[in-house]
């Protein structure tokens, strides 16, 4: 059987000679063929064959790639593991024992429904570990997506992006804000170097006095310097004004301590208020008509107008000397 | 005698008024004496109310006539006495005014012992105002002090511009026989032929306005005030006509006429002067069937009265 070759010069005749010879000698007479063969052309019958040859007598071997290799009888099957990754072990009888090493080597990626070391389990979408914890050691954990967790705690939480939301509390930038309300709640002491208003008109914060010690301040950073209080300031006893030095001397405004509400009116007027240590500022028109009796003149001194009959008309009275 | 002394305002402050300014006020109840005149004095023909004066004078006996001798002197008339009464002034008073009834409050204020301001009642008022002024008014003198008051005077014109002229009428003339009108050649002269040695008139004393300063009173809502202007004229004039036409205390003022000189004599005394001689016995021959005689007028003159004109404070 050799290589049939018709070239482009040669006859019809020798063409068909040629494959009459090829299909007489070379492929032979499909009648002959094993009735056990129940291909109809002479590559499918080889296939058959070869199929029917490997199932008694050897194997074949495919790999993922759908890579096959026939193991025919008295072939010597090789298998070895990557170290690292996976090992192969023979023993008796007939037995190939494909493992792990202890330690396992994935060099591109590990897919499994759950994969489960000691406690831990990695499943779709699920860490877990029956001990209760998880711990990534000094690891920095790092994701795009959500991380959505009952508690997260740690020695440092950092966060990168622009916008982090703990439940409705949504940090944007150096911004604290509630996502389902206008308000965040802070159950706790609230402690801070200083807090502004949003415009940051409002200032509070404590300051180091003269005296080496704090104190606590509230500011306006309005030019006014106006605070509003829409609302009714229950301080304890006393009012102090330092006035426009920050020194040792202040105006204390205080109340002796009272024993049933009192209500101390402040005229709407303009002008200064007058203590008992005011000297020379009371004027006439600060006192009311029918205001003063002969009571409140020192060293009072007593004019009588009287009519001709000496019967007192009118009584003036003046302070003596 | 409760003299007061009345307060004013010094431009705000209360102060008793100075001497000067009573006075000023003494002359304000002058004044208004002055010129409501509730004693006033005219000059009429006759029948005047003050009194009656006489004017005396010497006028020659009637002649005496024969056909053989001059009459004697015994049988010749003597000289006999002409009187003329003049009553030529009548005293008219005036309505005499309720005195305003004193509410208490109706005189200016002072300041008592106890430093009070207190008004002053009437008596006050009296003391300190009214009577002195009458005082004042009653007096021999006639100046502006005693304005309002009457006198006599020989002239016929003021003597100065606090005097006025009540009447160029005499009030009384003094007149003698006039010796010289009568003479023998004339026997059967006229019996009476007088001059008039002295003529007198009314006069007044009088003012002009005075300046003062307003005291104060209490005022209806018993306030100080300035004594309105008005009102406390009126008030003047009330009390200086009521005292001086109705005074029980002594001092109405009333005008007589007479030769007494008790109380206030007016200006000039009006004197009645005449001749004291017993006559000048003359003779004259017509012709041999007519001698006459005649006595007349002679001697010196003699005040036979002095009249006055007196203001009686009473």
């Amino acid at each position: 059987m050799a290589i049939k070759n018709i070239a482009v010069t040669d006859t019809l005749e020798t063409f068909r000679t040629t494959f009459n010879d090829l299909a007489a000698n070379d492929f032979g007479d499909i009648a002959n063929l094993s009735g056990s063969i129940s291909a109809t052309n002479l590559v499918e019958a080889m296939n058959e064959t070869i199929s029917i040859a490997t199932s008694t007598a050897g194997w074949t071997i495919e790999d993922s790639t759908s890579t096959q290799q026939i193991i025919g009888g008295g072939d010597v099957l090789r298998v070895f593991g990557t170290s690292n990754e996976i090992e192969a072990v023979v023993s008796a009888t007939d037995t190939l024992t494909i493992g792990l090493p202890s330690a396992v080597s994935v060099t591109t990626s590990l897919t499994a429904p759950t994969l489960s070391t000691g406690n831990l389990s990695l499943t779709n979408g699920s860490i877990t570990d029956t001990s209760g914890a998880i711990s990534f050691g000094n690891e920095n954990l790092t994701t795009t997506g959500t991380i959505n967790a009952g508690n997260i705690t740690g020695a440092n939480i950092t966060g990168t992006g622009t916008t982090h939301t703990f439940g409705t509390i949504e940090i944007s930038g150096n911004t604290l804000r509630s996502t389902d309300s206008t308000r965040i709640n802070v159950n706790d002491t609230f402690r801070a170097n200083a807090f502004e208003s949003s415009g940051g008109i409002l200032y509070m914060d404590e300051f180091l006095g003269t005296d080496a010690t704090y104190y606590p301040r509230i500011q306006s950073t309005r030019g006014d310097k106006v605070i509003v209080f829409d609302a009714t300031p229950l301080f304890n006893s006393t009012i102090a004004f330092e006035g426009s030095s920050a020194d040792d001397f202040e105006t204390i405004l205080t109340v002796v301590n009272p024993t049933a509400d009192r209500t101390i009116f402040l005229p709407n007027v303009s002008g200064t208020l007058v203590t008992t240590g005011s000297t020379d500022i009371v004027s006439e028109s600060m006192m009311a008509n029918d205001a003063i009796s002969q009571n409140e003149l020192k060293s009072v001194v007593t004019l009588q107008i009287l009519n001709s009959a000496g019967t007192p008309v009118k009584t003036l009275y003046g302070a003596g000397a | 005698m409760a003299v007061r002394t009345p307060l004013y305002n010094n431009s705000g402050t209360i102060q008793e008024m100075s001497s000067a300014q009573i006075t000023e006020l003494k002359d304000l109840f002058r004044y208004k004496f002055f010129t409501s005149n509730p004693i006033a004095l005219s000059v009429v023909g006759s029948g005047g109310n003050i009194g009656s004066i006489s004017d005396t004078r010497l006028q020659a006996g009637a002649a005496s006539t024969s056909t053989t001798a001059f009459p004697n002197e015994a049988t010749t008339a003597e000289p006999s006495v002409v009187t003329v009464t003049y009553d030529k002034i009548t005293q008219t008073l005036a309505t005499t005014p309720t005195l305003t009834s004193d509410t208490g409050t109706l005189y200016p204020v002072y300041l008592d012992a106890s430093n009070n301001i207190r008004a002053m009642n009437l008596t006050d008022m009296l003391d300190t105002f009214v009577h002195p002024v009458i005082d004042e008014l009653s007096s021999t003198d006639n100046t502006v002090t005693q304005s309002g008051t009457y006198f006599i005077s020989t002239s016929s014109t003021a003597a100065d511009a606090n005097k006025t002229v009540v009447s160029v009428t005499p009030v009384f003339s003094d007149t003698r026989a006039d010796t010289t009108l009568y003479t023998a050649g004339g026997i059967g002269e006229t019996l009476d032929q007088p001059t008039t040695l002295t003529n007198y008139y009314l006069h007044r004393n009088i003012m002009t306005a005075p300046t003062y300063t307003s005291p104060l009173i209490i005022e209806a809502s018993n306030n100080l005030q300035e004594y309105p202007t008005a009102t406390f004229e009126s008030m003047i004039e009330n009390i200086i006509k009521y005292t001086t036409l109705a005074s029980t205390a002594g001092y109405t003022i009333r005008y007589s006429l007479g030769t007494s000189t008790a109380n206030y004599s007016k200006g000039s005394g009006m004197s009645d002067t005449r001749l004291n001689g017993s006559g000048n016995y003359q003779t004259r021959f017509v012709n041999t069937d007519d001698y006459r005689a005649q006595e007349f007028p002679n001697g010196t003159p003699t005040t036979i009265n002095t009249y006055y004109l007196r203001l009686i404070k009473a």
